[in-house]
């Protein structure tokens, strides 16, 4: 299978007072192109911080990342800020919908950061009518549904057409209903985008979903299994 | 609760730093003003007495009893004068708080017309007796006057008798309307000659200097021209003399009972400070409104200060209150936990503002103008008890204004506060246009109250209280037009956002977007902004104009720096063109000494102008035009030496005018209001009357060609009034020669323009060494010090200063917690920014975009609302405090330093922002950000 990005040796070290957590112990993961990819593990397990380094939210104490032929290493942080303005998409846990715009606007940032300027409205439009939404697009976040605002952030994430979308716990502020809702329009971008989906969750029941899934334990990959 | 509420204010320290400053200043201004108005009193009393002072040299607090008594058949001196004791000791049980200065009682005989042994003249003269007179005296000449053979009553008489009446000792007075049974004529013979021991003593109220037909006599003499030469009506009076420095604004109101009660138990009382008192009462109501009045732009400040900042407390303690009204918590219990947060808030505010608001009221106290202070005495402005319960009262307002906030969000649950949306809502006042209506009654009352100028201006001359609301019309105009401008700005940041929308980088459309769509949280800051900004603008304007203003009256009126005159020697003779008239001639002292000033480098010129204040005007046949200044100049000399603003007779500079007189020996420059009057034109002859003694004098009178007529001239005021009323003054001005020469020669004042670097007071001590005996020495520099020094002036300055400063302070600190608490509150949302892309840099940009588009505007519309409203209001504002009438139009005085300071600071306030804000931005770790935004 043809890997999208690979990640080797990560470790992630953090100073808590004068000891120094190891929160990340040397961990390699490939990330498959065009799949839903699920790094699975208990709270404090180390999933969320590899994948704040996978989307160079964040940078490893050792190792690196290899993303499309290019190393992190060697980026300095406009690159990476290109890089995450046009190449990669986030969902978090939190929604972070920004509160001043509504969905409409929210999806339009996302492509102004890209850069995008042609077919916009058309673009926003199909990404909306994608998460189902189309017609909350004069909604502002305060008045839509936690489940609603999540599906928002999601065609926030991709209007852009990323190479990979990254999702932190996206079904963790969502009842059961609105999380497979969620991991459902997952796998329909994956196959509608052809994007690459890479997602952080504790929920077991949704492992079923996932196409690869890491499990973590302690900083270290405990298991990868492909369904 | 306590430990929960200190918890929470230690969490919110910034803002609980902000609150205890807000508070501690309303604190601060409100026990300011009882100390501020009880200081201002006092010295407005000193300085009542100091006038009175000033104008009668004589003690100013007296009180009296005094009547005719018919004596005989068993009335004799000695009860009367237990009678009067009584009624003295009534005033002395009643008034022990005040300092008693002496007492004294006079019996007099008026008007008995007698002759001396060695003068054939009838004189008028009163025989005096005034109980202990011998121990104020000191005898000079001849015996104390206390051997009396039973025939010929000795009497003794001061040295100003003895000099103004040509009385000596020996001398016998001869009173024939005044006998005995027998045919006996009354006789006193002069025993000796007096000098008064201690000529302030206060036994001598009535000094016998001033007093040239006193004849002092014993109490069995006069008894005996009571009782035995008819004398049978006798005035007896007597006196207490207190000391004014033991009267203040605090004891007054119990003297002013007395003093009623006292009238109203004995007809015969009578106090000798009653204008005293009756200008104190007039001007004390207006003091109270002034402060009072000034105070609310003030005030307002501050408690939109707190309510803006106990605002943001309650937005960042929104999510907490909602956790524990979901956790179960009563709304009681949420309002109760706030409260004891306010209370908190307010015992510190108490503490720090009690000993602040005296601070505040000493520093207000020794301003000589805007913004500037000086060591003066402020020994009068001390803490008055009622400061206490002000402060205690400032804490109840402001506990009251900090838990408001709270009932707003008590309403929500957890699940309301997450989902509410408050970025589309619009604020009831824009909504309604409340700033609109507002603006437009502001202006309608502002057009009202300039239609009823000349009514206020009366009003404030007589010392009425000015309506309160012309001041208020100001804030609340400036609150409007704040809320006006701000709702413009925003309509204009639309603009801007619509017409490029689709075109709008990232940076740009994010901050448009904030700036419009947080358009009612960001209205307080910018509303408080403006109103701090306006108002500051405002104060220093209103101060500087009114400051600058009377400065500039002083010097007009004066006409030159300074104006000396002399003592002129003369000697009376009969006036042989008119029958029984008397005319002086006068011995012109040498002009040498004042020009020696010129030569020693103290003054640029010096120059002799003969002025009649009060003389009389005619056109032909037609009525004489009394009250008009006749001023006889020496032009070249007068040009030199007097001043006037080069602007103020419009397009012709006054020397022009000086010329045309010079190349007219008969010439006359009239004044304006004279020509209209007596439908003069250039070109026109009038006679100009001269005075003899004070009285018209046909003899005297010039026929002038009128050269030029004049709105203004150096020394002229159009407008005359005495006791509020005014009255028209005209001007005549003549060349000096042409006015010696057929009025004769008359005391002149001399003018002088003293040289740069050269204080008044060095030209007072060289000229007072100079001439023998300088009669007046007025200088403008004095008069201004003086007029800085009135408590209306003070009171101006201080509070406009207080209120400037406050203001910076206001809108400094308010304008860095916004900021730090609104970048606080977003920190998760930049974490999401950063997260999609934007560098640290971009989401700066964002920041400073918004500044521009709030801040910036906001303060540059405060500058524009204060410049806005000095215009609009300066008017009405000098209708209070300048009342009377000038020739001099108000002209509105703005100091670009005032607008430089306020600049300075907001500007420091940005620049620390920003600084406070690439620390933050630099700190935001995009993990952390996202980390809370879970929590």
């Amino acid at each position: 299978m043809d890997a999208i990005m690979t990640a080797k040796g990560i470790k992630r070290d953090f100073r808590v007072g004068s000891e120094i957590l190891h929160v990340l112990k040397g961990v390699d993961v490939d990330i498959l192109r065009g799949k839903l990819t699920i790094l699975k593990g208990r709270s404090g397990s180390g999933k969320t911080t590899l994948l704040n380094i996978l989307s160079t939210l964040d940078t490893p104490t050792e190792g690196d990342v290899e993303f499309l032929e290019k190393k992190y290493s060697v980026m300095n942080d406009a690159q990476k800020e290109k890089m995450r303005r046009e190449e990669l998409g986030f969902v978090f846990q939190s929604i972070a919908l920004i509160p001043i715009m509504n969905a409409y606007e929210n999806v339009d940032l996302s492509l102004r950061l890209a850069g995008i300027e042609t077919d916009k409205d058309e673009r926003i439009k199909r990404v909306l009518s994608l998460v189902n939404m189309q017609d909350r697009m004069l909604h502002m976040p305060g008045q839509m549904s936690g489940g609603e605002q999540q599906r928002i952030a999601i065609a926030r994430a991709v209007a852009h057409s990323p190479k990979i979308l990254f999702a932190d716990e996206p079904t963790g502020a969502l009842d059961t209903e609105n999380g497979i809702k969620v991991m459902k329009l997952f796998r329909h971008l994956i196959e509608k985008e052809g994007v690459t989906v890479v997602m952080t969750t504790h929920d077991p029941n949704l492992m079923e979903l996932g196409d690869v899934v890491f499990e973590m334990e302690d900083g270290e990959l405990f298991e990868r299994r492909e369904n | 609760m306590l430990t929960i509420s200190v918890q929470k204010l230690k969490k919110q320290k910034w803002l609980s730093f902000c609150l205890i400053l807000g508070m501690a200043l309303l604190v601060a201004v409100f026990v300011c003003q009882p100390m501020f108005r009880s200081g201002s009193l006092d010295k407005l009393l000193k300085l009542t007495f100091e006038d009175h002072i000033k104008d009668y040299n004589e003690y100013p607090v007296a009180m009296f009893h005094s009547g005719e008594y018919k004596m005989g058949d068993g009335v004799t001196t000695e009860n009367v004068n237990a009678g009067l004791s009584k009624n003295r000791s009534i005033w002395e049980k009643y008034l022990t708080e005040f300092d008693k200065l002496g007492t004294f009682t006079t019996f007099r005989i008026k008007d008995m017309s007698g002759f001396g042994t060695y003068q054939d003249k009838n004189m008028f003269l009163e025989a005096v007796y005034m109980p202990e007179v011998e121990d104020h005296i000191e005898i000079i000449t001849g015996t104390d006057g206390s051997e009396y053979d039973g025939k010929v009553m000795p009497c003794l008489i001061s040295e100003y008798v003895m000099d103004t009446r040509g009385l000596i000792v020996g001398e016998e007075i001869e009173f024939d309307r005044y006998y005995t049974e027998s045919n006996e004529t009354l006789k006193l013979v002069v025993a000796g000659v007096f000098k008064v021991k201690d000529a302030e003593d206060p036994f001598w109220y009535f000094s016998p200097y001033k007093d040239d037909r006193a004849i002092y006599v014993s109490r069995e003499c006069m008894d005996k021209i009571c009782t035995e030469y008819g004398g049978r009506l006798l005035d007896a009076s007597t006196y207490m003399v207190l000391d004014e420095n033991s009267i203040n604004s605090r004891n007054i109101d119990y003297l002013i009972e007395c003093i009623d009660s006292f009238k109203a138990g004995d007809k015969s009382f009578g106090i000798t400070f009653d204008n005293v008192l009756k200008m104190y009462i007039s001007k004390r109501q207006s003091i109270n409104v002034m402060l009072w009045v000034l105070e609310i732009p003030v005030l307002v400040m501050l408690i939109v200060f707190i309510y803006m900042v106990s605002g943001q407390m309650a937005d960042s303690l929104e999510t907490e209150i909602a956790m524990q009204r979901s956790r179960g918590f009563s709304k009681r219990q949420v309002v109760l936990l706030y409260t004891m947060m306010a209370l908190i808030i307010s015992a510190f505010g108490l503490l720090i503002g009690i000993p602040m608001g005296y601070v505040l009221c000493k520093l207000s106290a020794s301003t000589t103008d805007f913004l500037k202070f000086s060591a003066v005495d402020v020994s009068m402005y001390k803490p008055v008890s009622s400061m206490l319960l002000y402060g205690l009262v400032a804490s109840l307002t402001g506990i009251i204004i900090i838990v408001v906030p709270i009932f707003g969000r008590l309403r929500l649950s957890i699940v309301e506060q997450k989902s509410d949306y408050k970025f589309a809502k619009r604020m009831l006042w824009e909504k309604y246009f409340v700033d609109v209506i507002l603006l437009a009654v502001s202006l309608y009352l502002l057009r009202n109250y300039s239609g009823s100028i000349e009514k206020l201006r009366e009003q404030a001359l007589v010392g009425g209280k000015m309506d309160p609301m012309i001041f208020i019309n100001t804030c609340v105009f400036m609150v409007a037009a704040g809320l006006v401008v701000f709702r413009l700005i925003h309509y204009l940041v639309l603009l801007i956002y619509r017409l490029g929308r689709s075109k709008w980088k990232p940076v740009s459309y994010v901050s448009f977007l904030q700036i419009t769509r947080s358009f009612n949280r960001q209205c307080f800051i910018s509303v408080f902004m403006i109103l701090t900004v306006s108002m500051g603008l405002f104060d220093a304007n209103v101060a500087r104009t009114i400051n600058r203003n009377k400065e500039d009256r002083i010097i007009y009126s004066n006409g030159a720096y300074v104006i000396m005159s002399e003592k002129w020697s003369f000697y009376e003779y009969k006036d042989a063109r008119r029958e029984g008239a008397i005319n002086r001639r006068y011995f012109e002292p040498d002009f040498i000494n004042y020009q020696k000033l010129v030569n020693e480098g103290l003054c640029d010129s010096v120059t002799r102008v003969y002025k009649y204040d009060k003389s009389m005007i005619s056109k032909g046949s037609s009525k004489m035009i009394d009250n008009c200044m006749v001023l006889g100049i020496n032009t070249k000399e007068f040009g030199e030496t007097a001043y006037l603003k080069d602007e103020l007779n419009g397009e012709k500079h006054w020397f022009n005018y000086l010329n045309d007189l010079s190349e007219n020996g008969n010439g006359v420059i009239i004044s304006r209001n004279l020509a209209d009057l007596l439908t003069l034109e250039v070109g026109d002859t009038l006679t100009v009357h001269g005075l003899t003694l004070g009285r018209l004098d046909d003899l005297k009178r010039i026929n002038c060609k009128i050269v030029d007529i004049v709105d203004v001239w150096p020394g002229y005021d159009r407008y005359e009034y005495t006791d509020g009323e005014v009255k028209e003054k005209f001007l005549a001005v003549i060349n000096y020669a042409t006015m010696v020469q057929n009025f004769e020669l008359a005391p002149y004042e001399v003018w002088g323009s003293v040289a740069d670097g050269v204080g008044d007071e060095e030209v007072y001590t060289r000229i007072s060494e100079l001439v023998p005996e300088l009669n007046r020495f007025d200088s403008v520099d004095r008069e201004i010090v003086d007029m800085k020094n009135t408590p209306d002036i003070q009171i101006i300055n201080g509070l406009f200063t207080l209120s400037f400063l406050i203001s910076l302070v206001l809108c400094g600190v308010g304008f860095l917690i916004y900021w730090i608490a609104s970048i606080q509150k977003r920190e998760l949302l930049f974490g999401v920014y950063m997260a999609m892309g934007l560098s640290r840099r971009n989401i700066s940009g964002m920041l400073i975009l918004e500044h521009i588009f709030s801040t910036l505007t906001s303060v540059l519309a405060g500058g524009g609302v204060g410049m806005v409203a000095t215009i609009l209001f300066i008017q009405l504002f000098c209708v209070a405090y300048l009342p009377e009438k000038s020739n001099l139009d108000i002209y509105v005085y703005y100091e670009s330093g005032d607008m430089i300071k306020l600049f300075t600071v907001i500007a420091l306030m940005i620049i620390i922002c920003l600084m406070v804000l690439r620390r933050m931005i630099g700190n935001i770790s995009i993990t952390g950000a996202l980390k809370k935004g879970e929590e």
